[in-house]
């Protein structure tokens, strides 16, 4: 393995951020819900010890302050998704600032450990930078409370409670903590890839899936059908609500587009219509690559998906030529006949010059999908390889 | 090792089982680093030698049949015997001294248990690591206790590492709600991929007998990079190819005779059919894992539209606003609809007038995926003539 390697489809970016934040607005929820029962827990604490208003006071209203704030950027939010990744370094910094603050004015050790509370709460997140604010701030607090309060954590009868075993267990305490939080963050990602990656399949199928029915002249030639049957129950429909037919020229204009006229002529023979109302239509056309089109190819595919709940946690789902249940024999083929069948090519789809393929199989997600004992051969050896196609193939790869 | 850190960096694109590994192998290293750091300081800790060499003795046995568990691919069993060695390595300390610091092994125990993100470990062990602390801090309260403490911190001890035990509790369970749903969206688009790409082989098919050409693993020239191929490789990793030239013999025999053919044939070995099975799913000539990823390749390049925030709505309503268009929108899906089974009861005779008269078009589709509410209370209320004027596909 090389350097980090790049997705294959560089789509996919855009729609991972968007399920990063369509997930945030839920943990920022969740996040200051635990932040406000813990400012219900330590006023009523506070005021049952009786401490001093001038105590409680300032700490309730840093509480409060931090959450009105979060709440006031989750709600921009709304608008801006940047306010809502605002809101959880605000969260992250008050949080801690607020825990410290309570260990000063307490001088507690039993305040300590709200610090990992407020990490693992702040985990939630799956953020590598509010990882990283935690694990510097959490250190930061500790090694302060060491060099400050030495006194702070000498209990009455503490055998061997040493400042620096205190030190040393909190960072491996720290480093556990980290090493989860990284961890739990990359299946998050793994989760996110899969579904963008799905997505972006998908589009580019139902674009490959339009094309070879137009290039084997399967697709519908005659559209005229269609609109016969639209006209005839619309018009029925109006009869029934005793309306006047509000659908038919619109239907008019549908055919016209789908009889390739030209916006002119159209606008012409229906002037009350603009040209954005014709490029809103031309989306509702049966014919070929149409948006409705795709929607209407999807929804035949979708008709007889039957998930049982066992299959959703089943890893047969993710394709790879790199299973666990395989053999290495077994792993080194399906490597061989997938190279060699882009190599050669297939009948009816466009050629994929020999620099792509060797890109997308050792720079992109693709080098995960294949045995590194087997990837690593494929990348000190490429010349190899090539020798082996061009001796079958002749010199470009495959006939066709 | 680097390799190891190589694969814990790119983690995002390794599946559940590699994951669950590298979790595995990660919490054993940091067992392994507290186990080192318990020897010098258990003579701080009140037991006798003996207790102190048998426990700390026990320990690194514990690790060595969780690395042979680990060899033996029995990840599982090693996962919940790591979690078995932290509350022990927990008692030990907690048992032994009173300070801060054994206290904090309550936490170091608990966050190796969520570490895994598995619900009913957590449940299990987790409260068991809970009520443990709980015992503790009232029993030993004088070892976390300070002279000038707050009143009441032993139950702020308490509270505190409640909390702890929830808030990591609300995280298994949000993680579980989410990636369960994730789950579920993406086993729906493998199959609804998988549907689209029935089709995409069928179309190449077509275009393959239309060239006369025979098909890609009857190429001889296929065949011989192939075959040299992979013993080139297989000599690298075994240094020996000739299991592998049997293998890839075989590969090609299933392609013409049929994985099922081979798998009912009582004279083929089991061993065999096993690798025969393990072999179909690379098979070239059906909607296989392997078509798929070649296909999935190839529309890498395949031109394609900028991205554009709607790139994957199939909502009518992200098309147009106006309700009577997305009525006419509805009214032209559902005629599609209708073709399409026209077509494929075209296949099937026998069934053809049966399949005409009960299916409902829409029953298995969830139309809330496509339509506004309006758009399918119009369908409900209008279904009979719908299905009357819309489902005659002549």
């Amino acid at each position: 393995m090389s350097k980090k390697k790049t997705y294959a489809f560089a789509e996919i970016e855009q729609y991972r951020e968007y399920l990063e934040i369509k997930n945030l607005r839920g943990k920022n929820i969740i996040v200051s819900g635990v932040f406000f029962v813990l400012l219900i827990l330590t006023m009523t604490y506070m005021i049952i010890a009786k401490m001093p208003w001038s105590t409680i006071l300032p700490l309730a209203v840093s509480f409060l302050l931090i959450l009105a704030t979060s709440f006031i950027f989750t709600a921009y939010g709304e608008e801006d998704f940047s306010y809502l990744k605002i809101s959880r370094y605000i969260l992250t910094l008050g949080m801690f600032s607020v825990v410290t603050a309570m260990i000063i004015l307490m001088q507690s050790p039993s305040i300590i450990p709200l610090l990992f509370v407020v990490y693992c709460l702040l985990a939630i997140y799956q953020d590598i930078k509010v990882m990283v604010v935690s694990n510097i701030y959490f250190l930061f607090t500790m090694v302060f409370i060491v060099l400050k309060y030495p006194n702070l954590l000498m209990a009455q009868n503490s055998a061997s409670g040493s400042n620096f075993s205190m030190t040393f267990f909190a960072i491996l305490f720290l480093i556990m903590l980290s090493i989860s939080s990284y961890i739990i963050m990359k299946e998050k990602s793994f989760f996110y890839n899969q579904i963008s990656k799905s997505k972006e399949i998908e589009y580019r199928n139902i674009d490959l899936l339009i094309k070879l029915r137009h290039q084997t002249s399967k697709q519908e030639k005659d559209f005229s059908s269609y609109y016969d049957h639209l006209k005839e129950f619309l018009q029925a429909f109006s009869d029934k609500l005793e309306l006047p037919n509000i659908f038919e020229e619109k239907i008019n204009i549908l055919i016209d587009l789908e009889n390739q006229l030209k916006y002119d002529e159209i606008l012409k023979k229906h002037p009350d219509f603009t040209v954005d109302d014709l490029d809103r239509l031309s989306r509702l056309c049966v014919s070929n690559k149409s948006a409705l089109d795709r929607i209407a190819l999807k929804m035949s595919k979708t008709k007889t998906i039957d998930i049982k709940r066992r299959e959703i946690f089943s890893a047969t789902h993710f394709k790879s030529f790199n299973k666990q249940s395989d053999s290495i024999e077994i792993r080194i083929i399906a490597f061989v006949i997938f190279y060699v069948a882009l190599k050669k090519g297939l009948l009816g789809m466009d050629k994929i010059s020999d620099e792509e393929i060797y890109h997308m199989i050792t720079k992109t997600d693709y080098y995960y999908y294949i045995d590194s004992r087997v990837m690593k051969i494929y990348e000190e050896n490429a010349d190899v390889f090539e020798a082996i196609i061009v001796d079958a193939f002749g010199q470009g790869g495959g006939s066709r | 090792m680097k390799e190891f850190m190589k694969k814990v960096f790119n983690t995002e694109f390794l599946p559940m089982s590699e994951v669950r590994k590298i979790k595995l192998w990660l919490v054993m290293g940091f067992l392994s680093l507290l186990t080192i750091v318990t020897i010098p300081y258990s003579t701080f800790f009140d037991y006798s030698l003996a207790m102190k060499i048998i426990t700390i003795s026990g320990l690194f046995l514990l690790l060595f049949i969780m690395f042979l568990l680990v060899r033996f691919g029995k990840t599982l069993a090693a996962i919940q015997i790591s979690i078995i060695y932290s509350i022990l390595i927990m008692l030990y300390y907690t048992q032994g001294v009173s300070s801060f610091y054994a206290y904090m092994f309550f936490y170091i125990a608990l966050s190796i248990i969520i570490f895994y993100q598995e619900l009913f470990s957590y449940l299990a062990y987790g409260t068991l690591v809970l009520i443990l602390g709980a015992y503790y801090t009232f029993s030993f309260r004088e070892g976390l206790v300070t002279a000038t403490d707050i009143i009441g911190s032993e139950y702020i001890f308490v509270t505190v590492l409640v909390l702890f035990y929830l808030v990591n509790l609300i995280h298994i369970l949000h993680n579980e709600k989410i990636y369960t749903d994730l789950n579920y969206e993406w086993v729906k688009m493998n199959h609804i991929i998988h549907h689209y790409q029935d089709d995409i082989l069928y179309y190449l098919e077509d275009i393959r007998q239309d060239a006369h050409q025979s098909p890609i693993y009857e190429n001889l020239q296929f065949q011989q990079a192939a075959f040299e191929l992979s013993q080139f490789i297989a000599e690298q990793i075994m240094k020996d190819g000739k299991e592998i030239v049997n293998l890839m013999d075989l590969y090609v025999y299933i392609h013409e005779k049929g994985l099922n053919t081979i798998i009912e044939n009582p004279e083929i070995s089991t061993a065999m059919k096993k690798t025969s099975n393990l072999l179909g799913k690379y098979l070239l000539n059906e909607n296989t894992d392997m078509f798929s990823m070649i296909i999935n390749f190839y529309i890498r390049f395949e031109e394609t539209k900028s991205y554009q925030k709607n790139r994957y709505s199939y909502r009518v309503d992200d098309l147009t606003t106006q309700r009577d268009e997305q009525i006419i929108a509805f009214c032209l899906i559902y005629t599609y609809l209708a073709k399409e089974l026209e077509k494929s009861t075209k296949w099937n005779k026998a069934d053809r007038e049966d399949e005409n008269d009960k299916e409902d078009l829409l029953a298995s589709i969830e139309l809330g995926e496509f339509f506004t509410d309006e758009v399918i209370a119009f369908y409900n209320d209008n279904q009979e003539m719908i299905k009357e004027y819309l489902k005659q596909t002549k």
